[in-house]
């Protein structure tokens, strides 16, 4: 077993230096086909290019990309006995509801990482670490006369710092944010003192000019000036520093998230789509997958391929690790339901 | 006189209606050849990187494609069933005909969510899912009540007298149907078949359970979502908008043109 | 009715129930019976709706919005549609496209043009400001305007085009009787028009209300939390909290007041032949 992982591995990296997939198939290939559901969207190819292609042509187990990644469909499936993924991407808390719920098979790390590459976060008993993404603080560049903010307290400054801003329409982060501008420990942060967490936002609630919801909304209130601060995903704001926009994050007090792989409880072929979760293990290909979207994987080798100034923009840089709190998807899976209604109410007085 | 300042009135009023409405085409053009990858206006730098990447990413023009061909398949079972089912109700003496009329409407009122939960799980089950037929009908469900809404409020106003009159003549039901109901029917017809399009056209729920791996326009748009709204959105829309004003001016040409040789002929 | 007729009106019928009775009873029981199967069953839901601090407030805006939302389309609507259907025929068909063009663009771009104008860097407060009429930008996103403005963009087409649909086919003679017997061309849109037209203000009345009761998009994205509707809630239920039984109770409820509001509408339009039946 191991043997044959090992000589997979090596024609894996073979393929990703050609980055092309031959159209032979090799001898004695399965005729599998597995489904892999995920985000879709226009990374969808690059991730078909990258991994998907070689994958099929070396191994001959064909995928099946569906989108979009909906805990509703994954409980209408396990209800129905009818499990039409065999792996699907999935975001922390819904993650946690989905083993709370027996909705997820056990990885087999055997296959999917034998040698152990992957660090202890990013191999979990029903999951496997495929990205990481942080919600963190931006702000204009050209609103502050020079200084930068670089710290929820001083998101919570409005007299350093005047000017509308903007957060997520939501309990998740805002709380935890609210505790560390009020002076709480980023490390020590669970389980939450949620009451003083919402006396805190309410001293900042009037200076809120809007709730996002979207990932598009985000970003287009600090370009359109509706506000000179707000909560981002990291992702976002470097096509704009790209392209030359006055938008800066600050990796200080963020949230550090995490995104998985997970094979559901039911999948018609498991084994195949933990062959091909090992497939995310390689470093050349996550260099160039980061290169599209920033939200790398754990991978061992990574952050060393990338020029310094790329590197720098990622969520597990040592230097914005650091800086960062590590997010609790266990705590928010016990208490969202109930703090979402809390939060609801909270904002409409 | 009065009569002429209330047709300038309303004109006027027509006009202030179609600007308010059509106000975000304006910003499509130049929102579309933004060379930013961001949605942002003014644009600063002009491209038609979005159009080239809508024709040659197969993913978009695919997802186009389907989109419009499921909306022309919904509409045409969308009008023939709604249409005989708001006669069924309107015109003939059916038990029950108030409950049928609810029933037809009553897509609308459940949240899209819990249908589509519904649909994706009795389904799932069948393996009816990710057909294009099961699209269709899905589909049709949330586009007949506009057309039995609409049809049947046309149908409650029209004169009877007419159709009786044809009936004593010795007509039957087809044929009166066909010749005095159907001719009369046409505005609401029409206007019926515009919402059933972009009800079919514009689902992203329904679609976003039933679909499988088939990707509509707007789920397309929806997965790339959490990553950007980038210009392609704007080109897409400002595609299909051309596309249906060409498609009018034609339309309207050949109408001008039949009605000229219409008027020779009869000179 | 002769024997060989009475079967036309169930035929036609056929088709739909058919239709509707495979995609959307069937699916609507079985969500029904997964939501209310499990423990507690509807009890639970129904318990919720009771405590939720902020399920009657949502519950009562979304109302609200829908009720005024419905206000506008047909108040703006009805002198549109008139001008329309006194238009030759071939000039219908045309305008009534025109107005369905936005339907091409998806609601999210539609919602950022929005933002275009209202935003504090958008043309309506530059406007106000270079005119002089303000100081400075003043907050239009994220108000109960938005969120009308919006909705109201979106629903307009359905409103005109209902009404158009059921003012062609009224006989302009009428009206131009009414006239030449002496009364004012105020007295003859009053007594002869407009009554003409209820079936059609009925059926866009409808329409409109309910398709209003289903918005939580645009209420999100140009109003924030606090226009939070109904369906929004229904949507964090399902898609966050994978609590569905919360969820059908909730549309249990909207299906409700749905039946409820149509009653109402029969009771203040008490015509009979509104519904359906012929005499």
């Amino acid at each position: 077993m191991t043997q044959m992982n090992r000589r997979d591995l090596g024609k894996l990296a073979v393929a990703a230096a050609a980055l092309a997939s031959p159209a032979i198939r090799p001898a004695g290939a399965q005729n599998v086909t597995i489904t892999v559901n995920g985000s879709g969207g226009s990374l969808a190819r690059t991730i078909e290019r990258l991994y998907e292609k070689p994958f099929t042509a070396q191994t001959g187990i064909a995928i099946r990309a569906t989108a979009p990644v909906s805990v509703a469909k994954l409980k209408a499936m396990v209800e129905t006995g009818n499990m039409e993924w065999d792996l699907t991407e999935m975001g922390a808390a819904d993650m946690v509801e989905a083993i709370r719920n027996n909705w997820l098979t056990e990885i087999d790390w055997s296959i999917v990482d034998p040698e152990t590459k992957l660090p202890e976060i990013a191999r979990q008993k029903f999951g496997m670490v495929t990205s990481t993404f942080s919600t963190v603080m931006a702000y204009r560049t050209d609103k502050f006369r020079g200084r930068a903010p670089n710290s929820w307290a001083d998101f919570w400054d409005v007299r350093t710092f005047p000017g509308p801003r903007s957060l997520q329409d939501g309990p998740i982060h805002n709380l935890e944010f609210a505790l560390i501008a009020d002076g709480v420990d980023k490390d020590k942060l669970y389980p939450l003192d949620v009451d003083r967490a919402f006396r805190k936002l309410d001293q900042i609630k009037p200076h809120v000019a809007t709730w996002w919801t979207t990932g598009a909304q985000q970003v287009q209130l600090l370009l359109d000036g509706e506000a000179v601060m707000g909560t981002v995903w990291n992702g976002r704001v470097t096509p704009l520093k790209r392209e030359g926009k006055p938008v800066e994050l600050s990796w200080s007090g963020g949230a550090l998230q995490l995104s998985y792989w997970a094979v559901p409880k039911g999948a018609k072929h498991p084994r195949e789509a933990m062959r091909y979760m090992t497939t995310r293990l390689d470093p050349e290909k996550g260099a160039e997958f980061v290169k599209e979207a920033p939200y790398p994987g754990f991978i061992p080798g990574l952050v060393e391929r990338l020029p310094p100034d790329v590197a720098r923009q990622l969520p597990i840089h040592p230097d914005n690790l650091a800086a960062q709190y590590r997010f609790s998807p266990d705590y928010w899976a016990e208490h969202r339901a109930k703090l979402t209604e809390r939060w609801a109410a909270w904002l409409l007085r | 006189m009065t009569d002429r300042l209330t047709r300038a009135l309303l004109a006027a009023w027509f006009g202030a209606v179609v600007l308010f409405l059509l106000f975000p085409l304006i910003f499509l053009v130049p929102l579309s050849l933004n060379e930013s990858e961001i949605l942002s206006f003014p644009p600063q730098r002009w491209s038609t990187r979005w159009y080239q990447a809508l024709f040659t990413d197969p993913s978009w023009s695919g997802a186009l494609w389907l989109s419009l061909k499921v909306a022309v398949m919904v509409t045409v079972v969308s009008v023939v069933v709604g249409t005989a089912a708001a006669i069924a109700i309107v015109r003939y003496r059916l038990p029950g005909a108030n409950y049928l009329y609810g029933l037809s409407i009553a897509p609308l009122v459940v949240p899209g969510i819990v249908i589509a939960l519904g649909m994706f799980m009795v389904f799932a089950r069948l393996k009816w899912l990710e057909s294009l037929t099961t699209l269709v009908f899905a589909h049709s469900v949330v586009a007949v009540p506009y057309v039995v809404v609409v049809v049947a409020a046309a149908l409650r106003n029209l004169d009877e007298t007419v159709e009786r009159a044809a009936r004593v003549l010795g007509a039957g039901p087809f044929t009166t149907f066909w010749l005095v109901t159907l001719p009369a029917l046409r505005p609401a017809m029409i206007a019926g078949s515009m919402f059933a399009f972009f009800a079919s056209f514009d689902d992203l729920i329904i679609t976003m359970f039933v679909s499988g791996a088939l990707e509509t326009l707007p789920l397309r748009i929806w997965n790339d979502l959490n990553l950007r709204l980038d210009p392609t959105v704007a080109a897409a829309a400002c595609v299909m908008v051309g596309m249906s004003v060409v498609g009018l001016g034609l339309a309207e040409i050949m109408r001008s043109r039949g009605l000229k040789r219409l008027k020779v002929d009869a000179s | 009715m002769t024997l060989s007729t009475r079967w036309i009106a169930p035929a036609l019928a056929l088709p739909l129930v058919l239709l509707f009775a495979i995609f959307f009873v069937v699916p609507f029981l079985e969500i029904m019976r997964v939501s209310f199967a499990g423990a507690g069953g509807a009890m639970t839901g129904i318990s919720w709706l009771a405590t939720s601090p902020i399920f009657s407030i949502v519950f009562l805006n979304t109302l609200k919005l829908s009720a005024t939302v419905t206000f506008w389309c047909l108040v703006l609507g009805y002198p549109a549609a008139c001008f329309i259907a006194m238009q030759p025929e071939r000039r219908r068909g045309l305008l009534l496209a025109l107005i369905l063009l936005p339907f091409w663009t998806s609601v999210l771009v539609r919602t950022y043009t929005w933002s275009l104008v209202l935003g504090r860097e958008g043309i309506l407060n530059a406007s106000l400001i270079w005119l002089g009429i303000t100081e400075g930008p003043t907050r239009f996103m994220f108000t109960p305007l938005a969120v009308h403005l919006g909705m109201v963009q979106i629903l307009l087409p359905v409103a005109i085009l209902t009404l158009v649909a059921v003012m062609t086919e009224l006989d302009p003679g009428l009206v131009r009787a009414a006239r030449v017997l002496g009364a004012s061309p105020f007295r003859a849109f009053w007594h002869v028009f407009l009554p003409m037209t209820t079936p059609g203000i009925v059926a866009a009345t409808m329409l409109l209300f309910i398709l209003s009761l289903g918005f939580y998009i645009t209420p999100a994205l140009l109003g924030g939390p606090r226009h939070r509707t109904i369906a929004n809630l229904i949507d964090v239920q399902v898609n966050q909290n994978n609590d569905w039984t919360t969820a059908s109770v909730m549309a249990l409820v909207l299906l409700l007041t749905t039946i409820v509001a149509v009653a109402v509408l029969r009771w203040l339009v008490p015509d009979r032949n509104l519904y359906g039946s012929a005499r």
